[in-house]
């Protein structure tokens, strides 16, 4: 086992890999930029070096800095979390010359599967089911015309180096073909260094489940279950959870099959995702494989009570897996909503800010894998996904129930949140029923039903927003002596009483 | 001061999604809302920006965060948010007047919500432009936004270049309203 570990990243995974770290006994060594310098993950870990400024491509996307501080800390592995160098082949070619060990699978596998048409091919050869698509990449837009009228409208337009929903366009149109193909390669220029992109067949309305799946380094693979992440807005997830209310026992049998083969068909190693799209017919096809620990880990590790950024470490070591197949039950139902500093209210888009006040919920069944404390900036920097809040139960309905408590609990303000689309999702009748698939957000979220609260809390809020400004404005002009109040016509009226009280201080 | 005066003070137009509620914090003490008598218990709890009340004995606690204008609220109850106007009766009054002689019409000069980079402007000044159309197109958390215009009418004026940084609350363009 190793002695010393450092993690190349930041916020909640950093934070997540952090604990699991201590709790096996082993040092941990924080990287961290400019205006992280007092970040949780850099607080919580044993020992923080600086890598540079505030933009991540000078800091923590720089692999050559981040393998120096892990040589001169003593550092005998790198776990690179999620994001930034997690699915980069070179970095991790990088960290093996160095003599260090990485905490994912071989290089290989992470180009393998970081290429959508070179991962396409293997699974076509390993016989896991593809979506029907163009064999490259988009080498000319006639050609892709062509292509989209033999296939049919809808079609998806997607970076072939892309991940997370970026690069990513639905077209329903020919006229709109064009536009959206310069669009997409723009945004994969920008994102992933590479205009490569290319086109397939959209499901109408599909549902996106993944396989869990883990391999050590003796040959055994094995697969921990699906997790149900439907519920997605611009293509990334939001709400997860695990088991899908549609995968029955059968079902989930085949599909980890599927992804076990599909991960032994590129030599893997460590924790990864075989993410599937599954059609009204609960007919499945392979999206692509995650090749690295996901955000939505959580929801697993509840429901199999395996502590995956555990494993992921032991197996990195070479200790051979504990589990055997048979081994792994699921029990209960766990469901996780991202937190993100975003404005549900007004299209989802990202806020920045200091977080003024926080205080998340807690009590039975309630987890929060979290990167952030109150005081902590908000900045443009790095991804706005802030935290993660994960409820189990014994079931579904009990799980739904005591997400939505939770999310009723969570205090923050300093940044608007996708905490009230949570409280919506958790409400909504489809997602209650389990009736749904990867076009729920359009469909039931118009913005105007997400300006549409309950009306008992709508009130609530216009009595608590009149009364703050009635506050206010009383200030400096002697609102104690303005306000004579007669304890005997309202005697519960207290919030005068506190007026008066700060009137005499 | 006399006391009409100062019960007109005291009122407040409150408007949320679109409702209107008014509240009254009258001279005895008592609350009214949409005119009706209701018991309210503030309590500040030292908490930053939350309270405690007690509405009729239930129990809430709410986050208030004043926004950028003094009558802007985003208030957080229930796993919720809103974002209210309030508008003591007087400032009600005017701005309804103001309405009325047809001044701030809806606003068609647009800026930027947050942080970021121009990518691309997809229309030209003098262009004809309707409402729901992307003017803009702006990088921010590495995702690319089509910023639209609200209102229909010609494209007066870009504040913004191709490639230019942004900050928050930067002038990106305006649409003169047809």
């Amino acid at each position: 086992m190793f002695s010393k570990i450092l993690i190349a990243n930041r916020g909640e995974i950093a934070v997540r890999v952090i604990r699991a770290c201590q709790e096996l006994g082993i040092r941990t060594v924080a990287v961290y930029s400019e205006v992280d310098r007092n970040a949780m993950h850099v607080h919580l870990a044993d020992e923080a070096w600086s890598i540079g400024p505030p933009a991540a491509s000078e800091s923590y996307l720089r692999g050559d800095k981040i393998i120096s501080v892990a040589l001169d800390s003593g550092a005998e592995a790198i776990h690179p979390g999620y994001g930034f160098l997690s699915e980069n082949a070179e970095f991790a070619t990088a960290v093996t010359e160095a003599g260090l060990t990485w905490i994912g699978p071989p290089p290989s596998a992470i180009r393998s599967m970081g290429s959508k048409t070179e991962a396409r091919e293997i699974m076509m050869g390993s016989g896991v089911p593809v979506v029907p698509g163009t064999e490259g990449g988009i080498e000319n837009v006639q050609e892709a015309i062509d292509f989209a009228k033999e296939i049919g409208y809808p079609v998806l337009i997607k970076a072939a180096m892309g991940g997370g929903g970026k690069g990513m366009r639905v077209v329903h149109k020919q006229a709109d073909l064009r536009s959206s193909i310069e669009a997409a390669k723009r945004e994969s220029l920008h994102a992933f260094s590479s205009d490569i992109v290319f086109l397939e067949k959209y499901l109408e309305r599909p549902r996106h489940i993944e396989i869990q799946v883990f391999a050590d380094n003796h040959g055994n693979t094995i697969h921990l279950g699906e997790r149900e992440c439907s519920i997605q807005r611009r293509h990334q997830k939001v709400v997860e959870e695990s088991p899908s209310p549609v995968v029955t026992p059968e079902l989930r049998a085949r599909m980890g099959q599927s992804a076990v083969e599909a991960a032994k068909a590129v030599g893997y190693r460590n924790a990864g995702t075989v993410e599937f799209l599954v059609d009204q017919d609960l007919n499945y096809y392979f999206l692509e494989m995650n090749t690295r620990l996901q955000v939505e880990h959580p929801v697993t590790e509840m429901v199999t009570g395996v502590d995956l950024a555990q494993l992921q470490i032991r197996a990195a070591a070479g200790e051979e897996l504990p589990y055997k197949q048979t081994d792994i039950q699921m029990r209960g139902h766990a469901i996780e909503v991202r937190i993100y500093s975003e404005d549900s209210l007004n299209g989802f888009v990202p806020d920045t800010g200091k977080i003024r006040y926080l205080r998340p919920p807690d009590g039975y069944g309630i987890r929060e894998d979290s990167g952030i404390r109150e005081g902590d900036t908000i900045s443009i920097h790095y991804d706005p996904m802030i935290s993660k809040l994960i409820a189990w139960a014994h079931d579904r309905p009990t799980a739904i129930q005591r997400m939505n408590r939770a999310l009723r609990e969570y205090r923050i303000t300093g940044v608007r949140t996708t905490i009230p689309f949570g409280r919506l999702v958790m409400n909504n009748e489809a997602f209650q029923s389990g009736n749904f698939d990867t076009s729920f957000v359009e469909r039931e979220f118009e913005v105007d039903v997400l300006k549409a609260r309950e009306s008992a809390w709508e009130k609530i809020a216009a009595v608590a927003s009149a009364w703050r400004r009635h506050h206010e404005r009383g200030k400096g002009r002697h609102e104690g002596e303005r306000h004579v109040v007669d304890e005997s016509i309202n005697g519960t009226c207290t919030w005068k009483a506190t007026g008066r009280r700060r009137a005499l201080r | 001061m006399n006391n009409n005066n100062q019960h007109e003070q005291n009122s407040y137009r409150v408007e949320v999604n679109g409702n209107t509620y008014e509240v009254q914090f009258l001279d005895d003490g008592s609350v009214l809302f949409d005119g009706k008598p209701i018991t309210l218990d503030v309590s500040e709890n030292d908490t930053r920006d939350h309270y405690s009340l007690l509405i009729e004995q239930e129990s809430v606690i709410v986050g208030i965060e004043p926004l950028g204008d003094p009558s802007q609220y985003r208030v957080h109850a229930g796993g919720y948010d809103f974002e209210l106007s309030v508008l003591a009766s007087r400032e009600a009054f005017l701005q309804e007047y103001l309405r009325s002689a047809g001044v701030g019409k809806k606003e068609g000069r647009i800026k930027a919500t947050m942080p970021g980079l121009i990518r691309k402007l997809l229309v030209q000044p003098g262009d004809t432009v309707e409402a729901g159309q992307g003017i803009v197109i702006m990088e921010a958390m590495k995702m690319e936004n089509e910023i639209k215009t609200p209102v229909s009418g010609v494209l007066a004026d870009f504040g913004v270049s191709e490639g230019q940084a942004v900050d928050k609350g930067a002038f990106l363009f305006e649409v003169e309203a047809s």
